[in-house]
């Protein structure tokens, strides 16, 4: 068994559309990249937190220009370890350094969001809508799982994780396949793809689980997707024993 | 379907008179001079071999490190082969048309590129995805096995020839002395690795030329 780092997890939750919880789990890699002075580490972080709190459901339907920042970069930074104290004059540049890449961040990303929004609010482009955006998103939470599918035009992109970062085996998930009637596609040491109700999912090293099928299957996605995780969390429990 | 990714590795050190002339503008003399002290990679071994990249890991490649989000990647870069190749089909009206260039590219070029970067460091290095910087240098930053940091610069190009993945590697180079240079003062950069990485993106073979930096303060 493995368990992810925050900022594995971070990326992971971003790329399963889990934009709160990814925000949350930059906002302690902004600690523990700070607290190392690692100024690239912690430039990013405050990026990602900040990109992923504006993406998150609530703030994202907002358009006004100016959304107010509950909080800021400044909260998160640590100052570093012990052994790194006596290095003040760094330490300020560092903090000054990302304080400003912080705001150079907010600044442009509520540009283009004022940009990106502002055409569908002006009716530039909605006019010619005859039906309601195609662009559907569905997220649940299922224990320690959150599964997430969208529904585009031509197909259905379906992704799943688990929140506490906790991964089987690649080896585990192989076993624990024998006996579930699933139908294993392929498989080595980073991916296990099978085959469930016609549609092809895979599972990887690093504990993301994702599906693609035709959008009129949406339904069948999100069933195949909790019928994995249930395999998932099997192999998870082969592992710990 | 997979692609063989035949890859060679090399090192080289960088001390701050690198980063001093590189402030002065001699850009292109100093990125030579850099190139021209690359030694054969001796961190990892092989320092030449080769990969599967098969194609679930070009989407999951594509969907973690290309800046662009972009489906179809591995199917637009084999319709381009195909045009290139004599057949007929996708995409091949719009290749045809006018460009400055000697001819055009696929829309796909850089997010394979950095696709490959990411699961290149990943395979040989055992680096994990730090975060994927916005519009900025370098292209991913990413965690590597000692827990240093990683900053990865990937460059590719549809051209085959020798001469051009070494250009594409030294544009590279370009942009990790850029970010260094920008950083120096506040971040320590003998805590850091640089990893150029050049892509040539072939029909089914890329080959791929990385150079990893180290600083000596």
């Amino acid at each position: 068994m493995r368990k992810l780092t925050d900022y594995e997890l971070a990326n992971l939750a971003m790329w399963a559309f889990d934009y709160e919880q990814s925000a949350s789990l930059f906002a302690s890699v902004i600690e523990q990249s700070s607290e190392k002075t690692d100024l690239l580490g912690t430039w990013g972080a405050v990026e990602g937190a900040i990109v992923m709190r504006e993406s998150s459901t609530q703030i994202w339907t907002r358009i006004q220009e100016e959304v107010q920042q509950e909080e800021t970069a400044k909260t998160h930074l640590k100052r570093p370890l012990a052994g790194l104290i006596e290095d003040r004059d760094r330490v300020k540049r560092f903090e000054s350094f990302i304080s400003a890449k912080e705001k150079d961040i907010q600044r442009n990303l509520r540009r283009h969001k004022f940009r990106l929004r502002a055409r569908l609010a002006g009716d530039l482009y909605s006019a010619s809508l005859d039906s309601p955006l195609s662009s559907q998103l569905t997220r649940k939470i299922n224990g320690p799982w959150f599964v997430a599918v969208q529904k585009l035009v031509s197909m259905c992109l379906g992704r799943a994780y688990r929140r506490d970062g906790e991964v089987p085996e690649v080896q585990s998930v192989q076993r624990t396949l024998h006996g579930t009637g699933l139908a294993l596609k392929n498989s080595d040491e980073r991916c296990v793809i099978i085959n469930a109700e016609g549609l092809t999912v895979e599972i990887w090293f690093d504990g993301r689980i994702c599906c693609c099928a035709p959008p009129e299957r949406f339904d069948d996605v999100v069933a195949v997707l909790e019928l994995t995780t249930r395999v998932s969390d099997s192999a998870l429990a082969v592992s710990r024993a | 379907m997979a692609v063989r990714i035949n890859y060679s590795l090399s090192q080289a050190r960088l001390t701050p008179n690198d980063l001093i002339s590189y402030d002065k503008r001699e850009k292109k003399g100093d990125v030579s001079a850099i190139l021209a002290r690359a030694t054969p990679e001796t961190l990892v071994a092989p320092a030449s071999a080769s990969l599967l990249f098969s194609s679930h890991e070009i989407r999951r490649a594509v969907d973690l490190y290309s800046e662009e989000f972009c489906l179809y990647v591995e199917d637009i870069l084999t319709a381009f082969w195909g045009a290139r190749q004599g057949l007929t089909g996708l995409g091949l009206p719009i290749w045809l048309q006018n460009s400055s260039s000697s001819y055009t590219n696929p829309v796909v070029e850089g997010a394979m590129g950095e696709a490959v970067a990411g699961f290149v460091m990943e395979r040989i290095f055992g680096a994990s995805l730090h975060h994927r910087p916005r519009g900025r240098a370098p292209d991913i930053y990413m965690i590597l096995p000692s827990g240093g940091g990683a900053t990865v610069e990937a460059k590719s190009t549809i051209n085959l020839r020798d001469d051009s993945l070494e250009g594409r590697l030294g544009e590279a180079l370009v942009e990790i002395l850029t970010i260094w240079a920008h950083i120096d003062s506040v971040q320590k950069l003998e805590e850091l690795t640089g990893f150029c990485i050049a892509v040539g993106l072939g029909s089914d073979i890329f080959n791929c030329k990385v150079l990893r930096l180290e600083y000596i303060p």
